[in-house]
């Protein structure tokens, strides 16, 4: 077990594809990856919301990740995964193009988005407010979600 | 003896039996002279002794058994039931009940003060016994002596049973009947039976025994029982054996003469196969025996931990996708066997699929039995008389629910008992009868599960109520003045307003019906009160059947899998687009004089349209809510299945017009509508 005690500078992450850019959520929320499956489209929602899939008997809803953050729609691919995240009691299914890696990354390569877009005064725009920080790992970026944000824990969806 | 394993099975059992204390004492009371009751009770009560003894919890045994001594001079009508009597068998079973919490707590059982109870009780045993008999032990033991002296000749013969009697005379075999009297501190009394059995079978065969073999099992008998045996032994020489088998009081041997059979050719054919015949004979008793107990268990039921269904739904989840997947490869590979198993294996996962559902559904008996006892003794301590009435305690609910609505609902029938119902005096002078009427009433409504505590009480004083919620600062004087009495009496909901301070002055209601309100939204339920000034009121309950099964119409809007509740549904028609007549720009049709609007479901769900099918047929779902008819358009019917309701999720819980969803037997998700919003 020694050498999986991550230090506690070190956070472990799933990361994933969304089009060419490489994004990445905590490890601690992620439940399982499942392969595409089918998805029961639900009426009045909004668009990032792709519907519900069953998982071993229960319903659990799909948020297509790319429409949610603002990036162009793509067809589903045979690498498209879904993520399947916890956090605080929701569970729920996301749409990934494709699932890379999990990658340990020490907290002091990771920039958190104040310190990103503090100079340029948008901290809480719309597409940056779903974006907890950027890690680097040797140059490769991976941009970090804040996932309360994303499922609209804050009182955004209704 | 490692009792831990059996601590579960204890505590479960051990609850069943003080229910049915409580459920039979009940009767008990209201007909003293109701000997399949008492008869009941004793049995409980001893059961619960040798169970609580086996495991060690002395305080329970002997409790128990002190009641016994009272229970046994009521059952052989010594002693009357009276008040005071079942009143004190009250107070024993909540001791026991106590006790049992205790021990199920990991507390020791004997905290529990019982030295009152047992010394009434002593004093109701002795004080219908003869002055020279000190305890009541004594005294049924010396009852059982007495009944000794009655030659043990009760046995009924059958034809079958002469038959082999005489036949065994034949081949030199004596019949004797033995009775057998067990000590009266003889806990493991099966085990003593089950002994004498085989020490009998030893030397003979055992051919009848009273009570039948499955009643010894299961300690369904007194400290006596009675067996014919068949034997080539001398009667001492079984006395000698069975006494000395421990615990063993007294062994009364009695040989059988039996008339020679008037039938004689019956006799004759016996004879042929006279030694084949009571050997055999003896095991085809046992067999039977077993097969009675096998009837028994059928009608048993086994206890499993909720956690464990929930794993065995996921896991059987889990099979019909990949049975799916099966199916896939079959018609993808084009392989007919496959397909073929496959289609086998579907209809078994289904079934096994509805099973699990099913098994984890409750009826509403199991809360609404404890209710009469509830009552019973609210209605003494508040000196009124209560008449409660049960309705529809089949209805079932899903497990979770049932475990959370007990609670809530003794609150509020205990509301109802005494804010409600008046005083007899006061009844009366309303001309009202003196007994009020409180009912307990469960049925399915809709996708809903309706439970409703109805009084005929004096109802709630809508202007109290304002007046107390304004005092209390809940609501602004203003507010209050806006107010239709409908919504002031639902204040009685709110938090602020219902402190215990605020009922000992008001007449209203109010003892903690925001908890109530609370628990039953946290159900996902809602709650609500219609009252009438001396008519009394009526709480209702509306449970969602969360995870409930529901019988559903799958239909298809393009290629959109939907659920309709088949109770909302009125008919199914076809028709075609020249039947839809517009009035004032709303789509309708006429059916049998009847004027019904339409909702086209793929317009009123939004879905995308492949194509416009205007030309074909047309299947209209008929639904209604309350008097109010509507038809949804769609586009196949699919067919009627049991589906069973899951909840969208927090994320999703906004959308009104789904209520919720199910899996299909493939797999696939199906949305079901709420087909009263789909009407608005």
């Amino acid at each position: 077990m020694e050498q999986h005690e991550v230090s506690s500078n070190e956070v472990q992450i799933v990361a994933f594809k969304l089009k060419r850019e490489e994004y990445g959520m905590s490890i601690l929320n992620v439940e399982e990856i499942k392969r595409l499956t089918d998805i029961t489209r639900v009426p009045f929602t909004p668009d990032f919301i792709k519907g519900v899939m069953n998982l071993r008997g229960s319903v659990l809803p799909v948020i297509d990740l790319k429409k949610r953050i603002g990036l162009p729609d793509a067809e589903y691919t045979d690498a498209t995964r879904i993520i399947v995240v916890k956090l605080e009691e929701i569970t729920v299914g996301m749409i990934v193009d494709a699932v890379t890696e999990v990658l340990t990354i020490d907290s002091a390569h990771i920039t958190s988005s104040k310190q990103i877009t503090s100079t340029e005064n948008d901290a809480h725009s719309e597409s940056n407010k779903f974006i907890n920080g950027i890690g680097n790992l040797n140059n490769r970026l991976v941009i970090l979600l804040n996932l309360s944000e994303i499922l609209g824990l804050n009182g955004e969806i209704k | 003896m490692d009792t831990n394993q059996y601590m579960e099975m204890f505590l479960e059992e051990s609850k069943d039996h003080l229910q049915s204390l409580n459920e039979r004492l009940l009767d008990l009371e209201r007909d003293p002279a109701d000997s399949s009751a008492i008869n009941e009770i004793f049995r409980s009560a001893h059961t619960l002794k040798g169970m609580s003894a086996t495991m060690g919890f002395t305080a329970i045994a002997e409790l128990t058994h002190d009641m016994e001594n009272v229970l046994d001079l009521i059952r052989n009508d010594k002693l009357k039931a009276d008040e005071d009597i079942v009143d004190v068998l009250f107070k024993c079973i909540d001791a026991l009940q106590q006790m049992v919490d205790n021990v199920s707590d990991g507390d020791p059982e004997n905290s529990v003060e019982v030295k009152d109870l047992v010394d009434r009780l002593n004093a109701i045993a002795t004080g219908n016994q003869q002055p020279a008999a000190p305890k009541a032990a004594e005294s049924a033991g010396k009852k059982a002596d007495n009944e000794t002296i009655v030659p043990p000749t009760d046995i009924e013969l059958s034809d079958i049973d002469l038959d082999l009697i005489n036949s065994a005379k034949d081949s030199g075999l004596r019949a004797m009947q033995v009775k057998v009297i067990l000590a009266d501190t003889c806990v493991l009394k099966t085990v003593r039976s089950y002994m004498v059995m085989s020490a009998l079978d030893e030397i003979g065969d055992v051919i009848k025994s009273i009570p039948p073999t499955e009643d010894l099992e299961q300690e369904k008998f007194d400290l006596e029982f009675e067996l014919i045996l068949l034997t080539g032994e001398e009667e001492q020489k079984v006395e000698s054996i069975l006494m000395n088998i421990s615990e063993i009081k007294k062994v009364i041997i009695k040989l059988i003469n039996v008339p020679a059979p008037v039938k004689k050719n019956i006799s004759v054919e016996k004879k042929a196969s006279v030694p084949a015949a009571v050997k055999k004979n003896a095991p085809a008793v046992k067999k039977q025996a077993i097969q009675h107990h096998d009837n028994m268990k059928s009608g048993q039921s086994v206890r499993v931990g909720i956690e464990r269904l929930d794993s065995l739904m996921n896991l059987v989840g889990e099979l019909v996708i990949n049975k799916t997947r099966l199916e896939q490869i079959g018609n993808t590979h084009r392989i007919a066997e496959l397909v073929e198993t496959v289609e086998q294996m579907d209809r078994v996962t289904g079934d096994l699929q509805s099973i699990v559902m099913k098994v984890r559904m409750v009826t509403v008996g199991q809360v609404f039995n404890r209710f009469p006892r509830v009552v019973r003794d609210l209605a003494k301590e508040l000196n009124k008389e209560v008449n409660l009435t049960i309705e529809g305690e089949d209805t079932e609910l899903d497990r979770t629910v049932i475990d959370e609505i007990g609670d809530p609902l003794v609150h509020l029938i205990r509301n109802s008992m005494d804010h409600g119902i008046e005083h007899p005096d006061d009844r009366e002078a309303k001309g009202k009868s003196r007994v009020g009427k409180v009912g307990l009433i469960a049925r399915h409504e809709g996708n809903n599960v309706i439970i409703m505590v109805t009084d005929d009480g004096a109802g709630i004083d809508a202007n109290i109520i304002r007046n107390k919620a304004i005092e209390k600062g809940v609501i602004t004087q203003e507010d209050g003045d806006n107010m239709t009495d409908a919504e002031a009496v639902r204040l009685i909901f709110l938090p602020g307003f219902s402190t215990s301070d605020v009922i000992t002055d008001v007449s209203g209601r109010g003892v903690g019906m925001d908890v109530v309100r609370t628990t039953i939204e946290a159900l996902g339920g809602v709650i609500d009160v219609e009252t009438k000034k001396n008519e009394g009121s009526i709480f209702k309950i509306k449970l969602p059947l969360t995870l409930a099964i529901i019988q559903a119409l799958l239909v298809d809007v393009q290629e959109e899998i939907y659920a309709i509740p088949l109770a909302a549904i009125d008919s199914t028609i076809n028709i075609t687009p020249e039947d839809i007549k517009t009035i004032q720009n709303k789509e309708t049709i006429v059916i049998r004089g009847e004027i019904i609007p339409i909702v086209r479901l793929d317009r009123a769900l939004n879905v995308v349209s492949a194509e416009d099918k205007e030309d074909e047929e047309i299947y209209v779902v008929v639904v209604h809510v309350g008097d109010k008819k509507c038809g949804i358009m769609v586009d196949k019917l699919i067919g009627q299945q049991e589906i069973v309701i899951k909840t969208l999720g927090k994320l999703l819980s906004g959308i009104k017009v789904i209520s919720g969803a199910t899996v299909l037997g493939n797999g696939q998700i199906a949305l079901i509508l709420d087909v009263a919003i789909l009407m608005q």
